[in-house]
């Protein structure tokens, strides 16, 4: 993908998140949670704040259970891991 | 409270419920508590007799010493104001404990008596003791002395000594009989009240309950010369902390722990951090004082130093020197200390005068005593912390304190923020971003362009029109045939209808690669409007920027902005080359692409919402002509602005542009758009046409006249020339380049005008596509304005005939149709047309 | 510090935490630290019936660790300046 910045030298993971800001991402849980929402501010830990989010609760059954919520806080200790989407 | 062991020893001390109940310990306090402590401290402490004295307060560094500030707190209280006491009791929470001791220390009655008790029933060994006691004392002032601070309140002496202690010192368990010991060191400051309490201890471990820290001082103390001084300051203090010494004292120590527990969490971090020595010297003086005009008062004898020399003899003068303080620690002492107390104490003149001294210092203190309340100094220590945590607080705390500036609050209390405001507000003035944030303003950047839409009008009205002419034949019956280059026209014509055939060919097919429909419009644009430019380019010279890439830009864009932003608050210089740079505008700017990837990355980035949000934030930090250049960017690149590629009803099969784009639109209309407009009033004549001249070459202006956003820029750039050229300061040589500026413009959507009408709008309020054609017309000759109402002749009887469906008598529709009339009028107006909901009518004027 | 930040100006507004084990506790935030822990008032469990413990609690303090989220009303939160806070932390945390 990043054929023209392959060489930026100081692309921390947490620059990656920092790219999403105001952006849509994919929020992976603990607890088979997942909550897609735009990103509205993150801090180190991962605490986020989502926007317009959707939250899938997985089970083994079935669909899953879908939540909506215009604004949500997660706390950083429950993300496993935060994927762009477009 | 309780860490170090101030909860095991209480339940001895406490084991009455008298402990926990002020009103209790206040009155019977001494007698009482006493049998109750002694009994404790026996348990406690195993009960060795004289160890009950002893207590060291500052055995149990931790727990221990804040118990004893309160105590010691509460006594220079009740020396100076009973009222004080109270308040302390009642509003202490966390010092109930300690309270218990200290109710009985605090009888103002008990208290005296009790010192002069001790201070007579001192035996002169003791009395020695005491002397050196009395260093400790001021050692303990000192530390104490932090802890006031803190507090507010003075722990006479304990409290004082103990947070002053260092850990050690507060560990061990006689603070006190240590101080002795170490006498040479801290002279005797504290003599008088030290002296009494420590001789009070009779048995130093036991007191100690709390006394976990006892054993680190040894009982080197009572060794110590009784010789030191009683004023004499903590100097030595620091040695004395290093020294082992003080532990002989463990035994008065006790009573420091006691103190300490009281004062919790601060006193040990006091104690721990601070060296004895300087907390000490600091506030020594106070606490000392303190201590001392407690027992001076009382006792009226803190000349008991002279004892001092006792101090060797550990255990009974300790015990004593403890005693007035044990009230606060504890009934335990309060036995031996009776008995102790009770024996009539000598003081000589001279101690009397240093006894009246200290006594005076200490009313000088305690005048402040009791001012603020623990709720207070909580507040202020929180709030201290939370200034300290960082030399920046506004930066740490940034977000509550913009925050609170946008959206104040109306019952929040006063706070200290008006500092920040300054800062707040200039972040606020810069960024402007609230316009970008969620709560939107109308609509400004349309109102904006209509109200220029609507200038241009006025202006043009008053010109020479060649549309009078015409007025009569205004909608359709085209008398005056005018042929403005008619062949050219033509050929034009047959170009736009080519462009248009294809284009709608193409995106038909679908295409093998991804790309989407928008996208081949996009290519087929460019190939169409750019015919001359080749298209084979260096493929190696071309980068592509992933969506990370330009993720990265642009958040490397903001980042540079935001410090810019932070730098101009302290300077007018400002750096904005990094900027610049960042804005990667000079790459790849050529709009012919073969892969999206290969645009402009500026470009890209104007398909987040991110970056349109900074827009107008940027261009305060650029110069015109860097302003200038990025609008010929975007000119050229309309066609790989995603608002213009998926923008255009004209290629969905439904007619109607995805919400997804619609909410990209949307954002346009009010952070582009709008930046757009405020440029563009910088713009010069010739430079409103060069970037009009760019857009009809590099795009196919049919197809961006669909978009909304197209077809704001059009309006924009249009009514913008039409508002210079209104001024009529314009060179022929300029005239001339707008006329065929403009014609090349109109050729290229004619035959297509009714097409800027998107179908499908339920609402039918499309007020930009009117502010369009009236800049259209406003901006062409008769021939052209022939053309365009020829054209859309049918939108304006279908919006007439809308008006007339809407009910009047609903004072929503009335609104409605009267907004739909206005808009159309804004473009009637042009050719001197007045319509209403019946007919066409010729504008009176 | 941003999130503490951020919940200073939640205080004396309405939000609904979800604890780690299932339980949604709606309640005024009455105050923060920044360990996040939190404090709230007037709490009632917006899922009562499974969790009947809380019923009687009026008012409670949360250990921050055990929060999962916090849903909060959207119109407290200025998202601009929360994100341009996300970039000054991050800003800051590069230097």
């Amino acid at each position: 993908m990043s054929s023209v910045q392959a060489d930026k030298q100081t692309e921390e993971p947490l620059d990656l998140i920092r790219y999403q800001l105001d952006e849509t991402v994919l929020v992976k849980l603990r607890g088979a949670r997942e909550m897609k929402g735009k990103l509205q501010g993150y801090d180190s830990h991962c605490n986020m704040v989502l926007s317009d989010a959707k939250e899938y609760i997985y089970n083994e059954t079935g669909e899953p259970i879908v939540k909506d919520c215009e604004m949500v806080f997660i706390r950083g200790d429950s993300v496993i891991l935060i994927s762009p989407i477009s | 409270m309780s860490f170090f062991g101030f909860d095991p020893s209480k339940p001895p001390q406490g084991g009455p419920s008298e402990s926990y109940d002020f009103e209790n310990t206040y009155d019977g306090l001494g007698d009482q508590l006493d049998d109750a402590d002694d009994a404790l401290n026996d348990e406690t402490f195993g009960g060795s007799g004289d160890v009950g004295k002893d207590f060291n307060f500052g055995a149990t560094k931790g727990a221990a010493p804040p118990p004893p500030q309160t105590v010691s707190y509460a006594r220079a209280a009740v020396a100076t104001d009973e009222d004080f006491m109270s308040e302390l009791w009642g509003t202490a929470k966390p010092q109930p404990e300690v309270s218990n001791p200290v109710s009985a220390g605090e009888k103002k009655i008990l208290s005296l008596e009790e010192i002069e008790a001790q201070l007579t029933a001192i035996d002169p060994s003791r009395q020695p003791q005491q002397h050196p006691m009395q260093p400790f004392p001021q050692q303990q002032y000192g530390m104490p002395g932090m802890m006031p601070m803190q507090y507010g309140y003075m722990p006479p002496m304990y409290g004082g000594q103990y947070p002053g202690m260092p850990p050690q010192m507060m560990g061990q368990p006689g603070f006190y009989g240590q101080m002795p010991p170490i006498p040479g060191q801290i002279p005797g400051q504290m003599p008088g009240q030290l002296p009494g309490q420590l001789p009070g201890q009779p048995a130093h471990g036991q007191q100690m309950p709390q006394g976990q820290m006892p054993p680190q001082i040894p009982h080197q103390i009572p060794q110590q010369p009784p010789q030191q001084p009683p004023q004499q300051p903590p100097q030595p203090v620091p040695v004395q902390h290093q020294q082992p010494v003080q532990a002989p004292s463990v035994e008065t120590v006790p009573e420091p722990v006691e103190s300490v527990t009281s004062i919790p969490t601060e006193t040990v971090k006091q104690g721990e951090n601070t060296p004895a020595v300087p907390l000490s010297e600091i506030l020594a003086p106070s606490t000392r004082e303190e201590i001392a005009q407690v027992a001076s008062k009382k006792s009226s004898r803190p000349v008991n130093l002279s004892q001092f020399p006792v101090l060797g003899s550990k255990s009974t003068p300790q015990q004593r020197s403890n005693r007035p303080y044990h009230h606060q620690n504890h009934h335990y002492n309060d036995e031996d200390d009776d008995g102790e107390y009770h024996e009539p104490l000598i003081l000589t003149p001279e101690q009397q005068i240093k006894a009246a001294r200290r006594q005076e210092k200490v009313m000088r203190i305690m005048k402040y005593s009791g001012i603020m309340n623990p709720k207070d100094k909580d507040f202020v220590t929180r709030f201290q912390l939370s200034q300290i945590v960082t030399e920046d607080p506004y930066n740490e705390d940034f977000y509550a304190q913009v925050f609170k500036v946008i959206h104040p609050k109306p019952n929040q209390v006063g706070q200290p923020q008006e500092q920040n405001n300054s800062i707040a507000q200039a972040y606020l003035d810069q960024s402007g971003h609230r316009l970008g944030g969620r709560y939107k303003r109308a609509d400004v950047a349309l109102q904006r362009m209509q109200q220029q839409v609507q200038r241009a009008v006025t202006v043009a009205k008053e010109r020479p029109k060649l549309t009078q002419y015409v007025r009569e034949g205004a909608l359709g019956r085209i008398s005056i045939g005018s042929g403005k280059k008619p062949r050219q026209q033509l050929e034009i014509f047959s170009q736009a209808v080519q462009k248009g055939l294809e284009e709608e060919g193409e995106t038909g097919e679908g295409e093998t690669d991804k790309e989407n429909k928008g996208i081949n419009v996009k290519k087929l644009n460019n190939a169409i409007s750019n015919p001359a430019i080749n298209t084979n380019l260096d493929s190696d010279s071309i980068k592509k920027y992933g969506r990370k890439d330009i993720m990265g830009i642009l958040e490397n864009i903001i980042t540079n902005l935001m410090t810019i932003e932070s730098e101009s608050r302290l300077s007018t210089e400002v750096d904005t080359n990094n900027l610049w740079e960042s804005l990667k505008i000079l790459e790849q700017t050529s709009p012919r692409v073969n892969d999206p990837k290969e645009v402009n990355p500026f470009i890209q980035c104007l398909n987040h919402e991110k970056a349109l949000k900074i827009v107008s934030r940027l261009f305060k930090f650029l110069s015109r002509e860097q302003i200038l250049t990025i609008a010929t960017l975007i000119m050229s690149n309309l066609g790989n602005l995603d608002v213009i590629k998926h923008g255009s009803y004209t290629t969905y099969e439904d007619k109607k542009v995805p919400s997804k784009y619609l909410k990209l639109i949307e954002t346009y209309s009010l952070t582009f758009t709008k930046a757009l407009m405020n440029s563009v009033q910088d713009f010069k004549f010739n430079e409103i046409i060069g970037l009009l001249v760019i857009l009809i070459e590099h795009n196919n202006v049919s197809f961006i006249s669909t978009t909304k956003i197209g077809l704001s820029i059009l309006t924009t750039l249009l009514s913008r020339a039409e508002l210079i050229r209104g001024e009529g300061t314009i060179s022929a040589a300029d005239l001339s380049e707008w006329s065929s500026c403009y014609d090349e413009l109109f050729t290229a959507l004619e035959s297509r005008i009714s097409l800027i009408f998107p179908p499908n709008d339920v609402e039918s309020i499309e007020s930009y596509v009117w502010q369009f054609l009236a800049t259209l017309a406003l901006g062409g000759k008769l021939n052209h304005q022939r053309i365009i109402v020829d054209e859309v002749r049918d939108e304006i009887f279908s919006v007439m005939n809308k008006a007339k469906a809407l009910d009047s008598t609903d004072i929503n529709n009335f609104y409605k149709k009267q907004n739909l009339l206005n808009n159309l009028n804004m473009f009637l107006v042009v050719m001197g047309l007045v319509a209403d909901e019946n007919e066409i009518r010729e504008l009176q004027t | 510090m941003l999130f503490f930040s951020f919940f200073k100006t939640l205080v004396d507004q309405e939000v609904v935490v979800e604890l780690k084990n299932d339980i949604e506790i709606k309640g005024v935030l009455k105050s923060v630290d920044q360990y996040l822990n939190l404090k709230l008032d007037n709490i009632s469990c917006t899922n009562e019936t499974k969790y009947p413990h809380l019923t009687s609690v009026k008012n409670l303090f949360i250990r921050g660790s055990t929060v999962r989220y916090v849903r909060i009303n959207p119109n407290a939160v200025d998202c601009t300046l929360l994100q341009d806070a996300s970039r000054r932390e991050a800003m800051q945390a590069a230097k």
